[in-house]
Formats: structure tokens, sequence, C-alpha cells
């Protein structure tokens, strides 16, 4: 089935690769003689690009920090999409970007700067969907005020216009170590323009807030224009852990995201809601955490195809 | 001579495999008992500006990310002498560091060398309470990025060049009353690349600013690491051993992505120490001729294993410093 058959589509969020700082590596010994090790492989998105489309993704997502790395290699955004279409990527599905100091009316013009950055490179490769983190890290900035709260939800609604000037849709991604939290995070998204702000819906992010996903989904579907998926094995992290400094990369390593059937996350019944609400579109993969990007994408696939295909596709 | 490991052996912006481990504590805590069970007693750190992606970290990477993880400075120096690290012999800051954040920053481009000084000064204040040293400091942007922002003529580069010889030496004079020393060095894609530093260097106050030098960035650049270090030996401050094979045949250092060549038959830059092209041995012994006193910091630069480089660092010392 090809994707224009599909009513969902996967896209895979490329942060699991870190920076890749390569177009193309083409000398193998360079890279293996003397050290005997596989760098070669995983340096250059000619290689990790087909990766991906070898394992049946034909889209990615992108993150706003890797931007100015891809454009020094790709001289714009345009030139990468063509780059990554020649391989079998059929899709630039999405952005993520954040709002570090939203709640701050005095730093909204730097965030604009910023958006306006990741819009222009977004829409220049054809892509959809900008995804953002709403706020900075709940350490050192939650909780917030009420006006905090109102200013970090203008900023995003300037956002969303500005992102549906050029044809995108900016959705709220919400991370269990957000400054919009578990306590807000609805509140949050009710004060949000329904016509501009739409929603992410990070299946492991929102469990380990300590909300049930699909009561979420039920509530909040018409908002809920992408995913991003991922599994965890913590439920209902407590307060402490979630507001934490620099939470989500644990001091002693622990693994907050796993890949779909790795954790407790419910996908089959996601995906049958799924199914009931007839979403159609691109659902993101995101791999934050695993040591090794090519095993958890092989499995994800393969959950994909035994697990969730089956379901709704 | 003293020696100390760069942790610049991190590449923090890579796609190998252990690159979603960087932003966490335990990864360099890790590193830090791998260094001193290879013998080391000092490290050195290269810090960008406090972002926040960096600094909500684990990563000894910005000061906002030590004082968060360990409370101060004084806090991470406890926790590097319990592990058997002396000291933070220098840190490396660079004005390439400050323009790559702008993009998220939001800074502007005329307040670069602003930023480059309060960002001395944030490091300074930190590595005093490190008993650190040297503040090595990279004068200019990449000259791949300078090219976007200023154009690229020889008038536009002297004039930015005197801009960045004014502000390294504020920065000099600033962190002298803190008892750190600034040294100024020359990465192959600045305006003081190679041999450009001796004109670079006229402009500089030395009685606050000393020169630390980097073998593969002078032989990346085209001069020969051993002539460069005898003829600032007098102002030196560290001397950065790291390796390379690398020949620049298609003016990579002026390309926006300096350090990952996109074409040419050879893309890759940095060697772990020995697997390249330095006579490591004329150089250590000319520093111990003279009785160098400085820091000689081992830095297998972006390795494509740290803790094999780490064991492999430990390996290439002990025979250089037997041999010769």
């Amino acid at each position: 089935m090809n994707t224009s058959e599909r009513n969902i589509n996967y896209s895979y969020m490329m942060n699991q690769w870190g920076n890749i700082n390569f177009k193309k590596v083409t000398n193998f010994n360079e890279w293996f003689m003397g050290d005997f090790d596989d760098s070669y492989y995983f340096q250059d998105w000619d290689k990790i690009l087909r990766y991906h489309a070898g394992a049946g993704f034909k889209g990615i997502e992108i993150m706003i920090f890797t931007v100015p790395t891809m454009l020094n290699c790709f001289g714009s955004m345009k030139n990468f999409k063509e780059f990554a279409n020649e391989r079998g990527i059929e899709k630039i599905s999405g952005m993520f970007s954040h709002h570090i100091g939203s709640e701050d009316k005095r730093n909204h013009e730097r965030i604009f700067a910023l958006e306006r950055q990741a819009i222009d490179a977004l829409a220049d490769c054809d892509g959809v969907n900008l995804i953002i983190q709403p706020c900075g890290q709940y350490y050192g900035t939650g909780p917030l005020s009420d006006e905090q709260l109102r200013n970090a939800a203008a900023c995003m609604n300037e956002v969303g216009r500005m992102a549906a000037d050029k044809g995108l849709v900016a959705s709220i991604h919400n991370e269990f170590w957000c400054a919009v939290n578990k306590y807000d995070h609805n509140k949050f998204i009710d004060l949000c323009d329904p016509r501009y702000v739409y929603y992410c819906l990070d299946t492991a992010q929102v469990s380990i807030m300590g909300i049930d996903i699909l009561e979420f989904y039920k509530q909040y579907h018409e908002r809920v224009q992408y995913f991003h998926v991922k599994d965890t094995t913590k439920k209902a992290a407590t307060d402490a852990e979630r507001f934490q400094a620099g939470a989500e990369s644990a001091d002693d390593g622990t693994r907050w995201f796993w890949e779909p059937g790795g954790g407790f996350v419910d996908f089959p019944g996601l995906w049958k809601l799924m199914k009931q609400y007839g979403h159609k579109g691109w659902v993101g993969i995101e791999s934050d955490g695993t040591p090794n990007p090519l095993a958890t994408m092989l499995l994800t696939k393969n959950y994909i195809d035994t697990v969730l295909d089956p379901i709704y596709c | 001579m003293k020696t100390a490991l760069s942790f610049e052996l991190v590449n923090m912006y890579s796609s190998l495999a252990d690159n979603m481990y960087l932003n966490y504590k335990w990864y360099w805590e890790n590193l830090t008992d791998w260094t001193a069970a290879t013998g080391f007693d000092s490290i050195s750190l290269t810090l960008v500006p406090n972002q926040f992606n960096v600094g909500r970290g684990g990563a000894p990477r910005c000061t906002l990310a030590i004082n968060t993880k360990y409370g101060s400075a004084q806090g991470y120096l406890n926790f590097l002498n319990d592990r058997g690290i002396k000291n933070v012999s220098s840190f490396n800051i660079s004005a390439q560091a400050v323009l790559a954040d702008m993009f998220e920053s939001g800074s502007k481009f005329e307040d670069l060398f602003k930023i480059l000084y309060e960002h001395a000064d944030d490091a300074s204040d930190e590595l005093a309470g490190l008993d650190g040293t040297f503040l090595n400091v990279s004068p200019t942007p990449a000259i791949g990025a300078l090219k976007a922002n200023i154009g690229d003529t020889p008038e536009a580069f002297a004039a930015f060049a005197d801009q960045a010889a004014d502000c390294i030496n504020k920065i000099g004079e600033m962190t002298a009353k803190k008892g750190i020393r600034t040294c100024v060095t020359n990465e192959f894609w600045t305006l003081a690349r190679g041999n450009y530093i001796d004109k670079f260097f006229e402009k500089l106050n030395k009685e606050f600013v000393g020169y630390t030098a980097s073998t593969a960035m002078l032989k990346i650049a085209g001069v020969d690491p051993l002539e460069k270090i005898g003829q600032y030996f007098d102002n030196l401050g560290c001397v950065f051993l790291n390796d390379t094979s690398y020949v620049d045949t298609v003016d990579t250092y002026a390309s926006t992505t300096p350090e990952y060549p996109q074409t040419g038959e050879q893309q890759r830059l940095y060697r772990d120490l020995g697997l390249g092209s330095i006579d490591f041995a004329a150089v250590y012994k000319l520093l111990k001729d003279k009785n160098f006193d400085g820091y000689v910091v081992l830095e297998p630069r972006y390795t494509t294993n740290v803790p094999r480089a780490v064991l492999r660092t430990r390996t290439f010392w002990t025979k250089l410093t037997k041999e010769v």
C-alpha cells in the first residue's frame, strides 16, 4: 500500500541521530582503517535517510536546532527536501521548536524571530507541522501564574497565526518536565486559539505527566492533528521527578522512552480511537534515549506492521 | 610540564552511536572516572554560552549546567577531586560558539563581541573556582560564517580582526584580575588561522594575553606546528596535542562547515593521537628541552570511540615520553 492509499503514514523524528554533519561520506577506508569501527555508516544524511526509507518510513521530522547545519550542508531546505526525496523519503512532515521564556512577554519578540526562521525553513521543504514546546523546563520556571500562562498562550497564538499564513499547522507539544505541566495542561490548551493552535499528542510525555492519553484524546481529538509515538515504562512520575533540573536527561541514566510495545502505553486502544475519529495524516515516531537507533527503528516498524496496521492504517 | 586530557574528545554535535547520552551527567562522570583510571589528573573543558538545551543537561558544557548539577564551581571541583582529578586546567571558548548560539538565542551579530566578553567573564569566574589557569579564546567565527555576515573582502576581514583583537585584549585584562591567563587560539578556520596569527598577535597586549597552540589546527592550516610553537614559546599557555592527516586541497577552511568537509577525497579531519601524521616526538622534545611549564593538553579531538580514545591517549603519551 503506498502512502496515498493509507489514512495514516509514519514519519520518524531524526533527533535520535543527534547532529548529522555530512551530506555524504564516501571514503570507507578513511574512517575504518586504524579504528576498525562502524563510524562510516552513521555520519551522513545520505545513508541515514536511506536507512529510514529502507525500513519503510516515508516521512521524517526534524529539530529546529539542526536547521543551521542543514543549511550549511545543503544550501537550502528545498535542496535538502530534494535530496531526501531522491532517497525515498516522500515527506518532511514537521519540525520541532520551542518557546523558552514565553511566560514573559518581554521574550516574545525573540521567540517570534526564532519561529520566523523555523516557519521559513519548514515551508521551504514543503513541511506541514510546526510542533512547539510551549515553555522552558519546570525547574526554575514553574509553577506558572495565570498571567504567565496567558502570556505563553498568547505567544503560541501569534506563532500559530504566523504558521497559518505560510500554510503550516502549529501544535502544542507538552513535555512531562515542561513549565506547563499536569496541573495547567488542559487550561493552557483551552487558552490557545483553536483556529491557529492544534495539539501534538506525545504518548509517552503525556503519560509520564500522569494523564490518561485515551481519555485525553477523547476530550481533545478535534485539536489533536499530530502524534509523537513513543512508549514508556514510567506511568505518572511524581512531581519531584518531573520538576527536577534537567529531568529528561536523568542524572543516573534512567531511560524514559521506549519503542512502542516496550512499555505500558495502550497503543491498540489509541489506534481504535483514531479509527473511530477517522484521523488522517502523518504520525510521528520518536526514539529519544535509544542506545541503538537502527534496532529501535526496526522494532518500531515491526510493531506497526503486526499490531497497529491491523487496527487502522 | 603538566598534562591534562581534553574533554573535547567528545563531539557534542555528532550522530554517532552515543550521541543520545551526551547530555547526561552519568556519561561525563563515567568519562571522568576513565580519565583518572588512565592516570590523568587534570582536564580541559570547552564551554558554550549558557542556553536552554545545554543548560538543562548534565554535560559540563556551560556554567549553567555545572552550577545546576553540582551547586557551584566548588561543588564540581569537589566531585572531580573525589574522583581523582585535581583541577580543570583550562576552558576553551570561541566566537564561533557565540555566533552559532545566535540562531536560537535571537542575539544580533553586532553584539557578538559584547556577548563573547560576557561569556569570558562568566567562564573565568567559574574557572577560578576550579583551580584553573588558562582561558583559551578562539577570536573570530569561522571564515565561512563570517562571509555571510560581513562580506568577503580583505578590508572587512581586517576591520573585523581589529575588533576581535580589541575584545581579546579586554578579556585578557579582565581575567588577569581573577588570576586567569587569557590565551588566544588559532583554529584553521578563523581569521587568525595558520600564519595569520602573527599579524593578529601583534595587536595583542602580551602582558595580558598569551598563545595556546594546537598541533592539528596548525598543520591543517599549512603551518609546521613545531615552528609556530618555537616562535611563540615565551607566550605559550597550553599546547594542545591533536592529530590529523588532513590536507586542505579544497579550501575547507573557508567553507560553512570547516570541520566537516563536504567535498574532496578526504573528509576526516582528526585522528586519535598517533594515528595521524603530526611529528609529536619533535614537538615534545622542544617542550622538554625548553622546560615548558604550561599545560600539554592531550586531545583525541572528536574521536569516534570515547573510551577507546582515552586508553589510546594514555598509551600514546607513555610511548612518547619514553621514546624522547
